[in-house]
């Protein structure tokens, strides 16, 4: 499933995952046109969001873009573009060939397309959340506008789960979450095969000597 | 013909998979929590690199035993000849994976000699299999970086999350067949 996902599926699900985190992108309350999602030539990922004007009010951001000249009005910053490597988007899409490798070697039902698509569904959902999390803390970062304290250690503590765990985890979570029977293999004790009763064996008995 | 035992011993019923998956998933993220809250902990940092280092002189004594060339140099494996180096960061030793099991054995219900025979066992398979991850890396690394870039980034990475599910499903099939799975209500 690896070298499918790699050599075949890997371009359409980017192209899917571009167009998805677009669209939630501009969707956004106050985005509008502002936002999008671009490929450059090398394969990076532009991403341009607007800037809140309550972010841009603040003392790192005036300092990063002062104004113009002495004494003039500060630069309002509006939007902020910044370009994200190709691995990124790549590693992200690398929960759909996991959820689908748990998902087919798990018994085959009636019911398996739908875990298939409900799963596939999810895992778009996820792939695009872990990626807009990982532009929005990057951008944080750049801007130096990370929360200090509790907040900012479990915002990072946030980064490093869904850089390093959560694409590899949540397929399976996914999977064992949809798949009744995969569930019920984990978590149904098999039935313990036990002796006969004393009825049943002597009505073994009987049908020998029979 | 074969029989199974009596109502006291027989598998839960339907309704009774919503409630101990629901028990599972709410203690599974508690202790995941827990557990990944230690990992990333400052006061933690200093045992986590000495554990790392610790990997990465056990994987260099490992290629030498093995006729190769590697020096450990903190946490960086290192070829004398060519001065190529693998660096084993945080994500890679391990403890993510590790961390996993460990979150999933103790929410499942079984006994806690059966959870401590998990863990041990369960820990020593994802460390020795991580070595060889480790020292594959090493030689993949040096023969064609493309190559290091998929294998580190995805096969290998993959192949560990799998691996600690199937050692976790084996030894919940153990636990179940045992039947104690039922007896056990707490953690």
């Amino acid at each position: 499933m690896l070298a499918l996902w790699w050599y075949v599926l890997l371009s359409p699900l980017l192209g899917g995952l571009q167009i998805l985190t677009g669209l939630t992108l501009r969707l956004w309350p106050g985005a509008g046109s502002i936002a999008r999602v671009t490929v450059d030539s090398s394969g990076d990922w532009i991403v341009r969001v607007p800037v809140p004007a309550s972010v841009s009010r603040q003392g790192n951001l005036r300092q990063m873009f002062p104004s113009a000249g002495p004494g003039g009005e500060p630069v309002q910053v509006r939007s902020i573009q910044i370009g994200l490597p190709r691995r990124m988007p790549v590693f992200f899409t690398l929960s759909f060939p996991l959820f689908w490798a748990t998902a087919l070697a798990a018994p085959w039902v009636k019911r398996s397309w739908r875990v298939l698509l409900c799963g596939t569904g999810l895992t778009a959902v996820l792939a695009m959340a872990s990626f807009l999390f990982f532009a929005a803390y990057t951008i944080a970062t750049y801007l130096h506008i990370n929360p200090s304290g509790l907040a900012g250690g479990l915002l990072d503590a946030g980064e490093y789960l869904n850089t390093n765990v959560a694409p590899y985890v949540a397929p399976f979570l996914i999977a064992i979450w949809l798949h009744a029977e995969l569930r019920a293999q984990i978590f149904f004790r098999e039935p313990v095969e036990a002796a006969p009763t004393p009825q049943q064996t002597e009505r073994r008995r009987g049908r020998y000597r029979g | 013909m074969k029989t199974t035992i009596g109502s006291s011993e027989r598998a839960p019923a339907g309704r009774d998979l919503p409630m101990r998956m629901g028990r599972f998933l709410i203690l599974f993220t508690v202790f995941l929590a827990i557990l990944f809250g230690l990992l990333l902990a400052p006061a933690t940092q200093p045992g986590v690199r000495v554990f790392t280092r610790g990997l990465v002189v056990v994987s260099a004594a490992l290629v030498r035993l093995f006729g190769g060339r590697a020096v450990a140099l903190g946490d960086l494996m290192e070829n004398p000849a060519n001065h190529f180096g693998v660096q084993m960061a945080n994500g890679c030793n391990g403890a993510n994976v590790t961390i996993l099991l460990w979150a999933a054995v103790l929410a499942f219900p079984a006994s806690w000699r059966q959870k401590a025979m998990g863990l041990a066992a369960g820990t020593a398979a994802i460390h020795v299999v991580n070595l060889l991850r480790f020292i594959s890396l090493f030689y993949i690394g040096q023969y064609n970086r493309n190559w290091f870039d998929f294998a580190h980034l995805y096969l290998w990475e993959s192949l560990m999350m799998l691996g600690t599910l199937v050692i976790f499903w084996m030894w919940a099939v153990l636990v179940r067949r045992s039947g104690s799975m039922a007896d056990a209500s707490a953690p």
